[in-house]
């Protein structure tokens, strides 16, 4: 994992106030309130559904892959340290700590937990168990796992969620878990 | 750096707090969602919402924001005099654009804003042309913040008109 050293340098060299708001790198960003963004999320779910909600974070979520892909040449490679790149990427854009506890793209099987994501956190703080904003990440997550992570056709499946109370959300690709 | 203020300088020291992996704003932890995938997600929504349910679902957000950042703000007065000022240069930094000049008809509840460097607008506006549906979500976004900043009873900005270098937001 990158140390806390590396990571301000990190984000201090990218970070950077310009007249239209945040940018990293040559993304420019729209940053939001956990809690505000939270109720956002669960209103449009509650309106359509968790599919939808998911959807729309798989949309988003591959536009902004394709962004870091733009703009951050070197994730197109292999090298030794791309996942915790990426991995870094969405830690500093909010979207939590992922923690790969299986990786295998080659068969297309994965399984990570993610913690400190503080929209998901906050979601379960405003509506407990019916919250339903981690769907919108699993989307997220889903598309950078296509386009970044090299798991072609990866579509996250719940498997564990702190709305249920488990200490983190586990989402998968291509395991079988027994009911 | 480019922009170079009290409240700016502050924020950049203190937004960042990296040890727990997030982006902080003091006590507030913050998400970041780039602007293009922003504009892309409104058109979304504008198919699935009609024009006044984005609008709602926009203001109840600009809304929450104000609450959410002017609690912390409030806790900085000493060091932030202007509190409209700070927190319209923190909604700059959040990148919901910068909001140049404010009219406001008390008597008539008439109010009309100036809005530059919106790059969730400028993106839409590049990828949709006409279908752009930020302007409605903006309204949106602008009416929720401005009821609450600048305590108006009700305020429903329904009205926008994008030119080149500016976005102009009113009522009337």
């Amino acid at each position: 994992m990158a140390t806390g050293f590396v990571r301000n340098l990190f984000i201090k060299r990218y970070l950077v106030i310009k007249e239209d708001g945040l940018t990293f790198r040559d993304m420019k960003l729209n940053i939001y309130p956990s809690q505000s963004f939270a109720k956002f999320l669960q209103k449009i779910a509650e309106k359509k559904s968790e599919e939808y909600l998911y959807k729309l974070g798989f949309e988003a979520g591959y536009d902004s892959s394709k962004i870091e892909l733009e703009n951050f040449g070197i994730l197109k490679g292999n090298f030794p340290f791309k996942i915790e790149t990426i991995n870094l990427l969405l830690q500093v854009n909010g979207f939590g700590i992922l923690d790969f506890k299986i990786y295998d793209p080659k068969n297309k099987k994965a399984l990570g937990h993610i913690t400190k994501n503080p929209v998901i956190e906050d979601g379960v703080k405003l509506f407990k168990s019916k919250s339903k904003v981690c769907s919108f990440f699993r989307g997220v997550y889903s598309a950078h796992a296509q386009l970044e992570f090299n798991l072609e056709g990866c579509q996250l499946t719940e498997t564990r969620c702190v709305r249920n109370k488990d200490p983190y959300c586990e989402w998968s690709y291509g395991l079988k878990f027994e009911k | 750096m480019e922009s170079n203020n009290t409240l700016n300088e502050m924020f950049l020291k203190q937004m960042f707090d990296v040890g727990e992996s997030r982006v902080k704003f003091y006590d507030i932890p913050f998400v970041s969602y780039p602007a293009r995938p922003m504009a892309i997600t409104i058109q979304t929504l504008s198919k699935d919402f009609n024009d006044k349910e984005l609008f709602e679902l926009a203001k109840s957000l600009g809304s929450d924001i104000v609450n959410e950042i002017s609690s912390q703000v409030e806790k900085l007065r000493k060091f932030l005099p202007d509190r409209l000022k700070s927190l319209f240069e923190l909604f700059q930094i959040c990148g919901f654009g910068k909001i140049g000049s404010i009219q406001i008809e008390e008597k008539s509840n008439r109010v009309k804003i100036f809005v530059t460097n919106n790059p969730v607008i400028d993106y839409s506006k590049q990828l949709y042309g006409e279908n752009s549906k930020a302007g409605n979500f903006y309204c949106g976004l602008y009416s929720g913040i401005l009821e609450k900043t600048n305590n108006l009873k009700i305020l429903n900005l329904n009205k926008f008109k994008f030119t080149e270098k500016e976005y102009e937001f009113s009522n009337f």
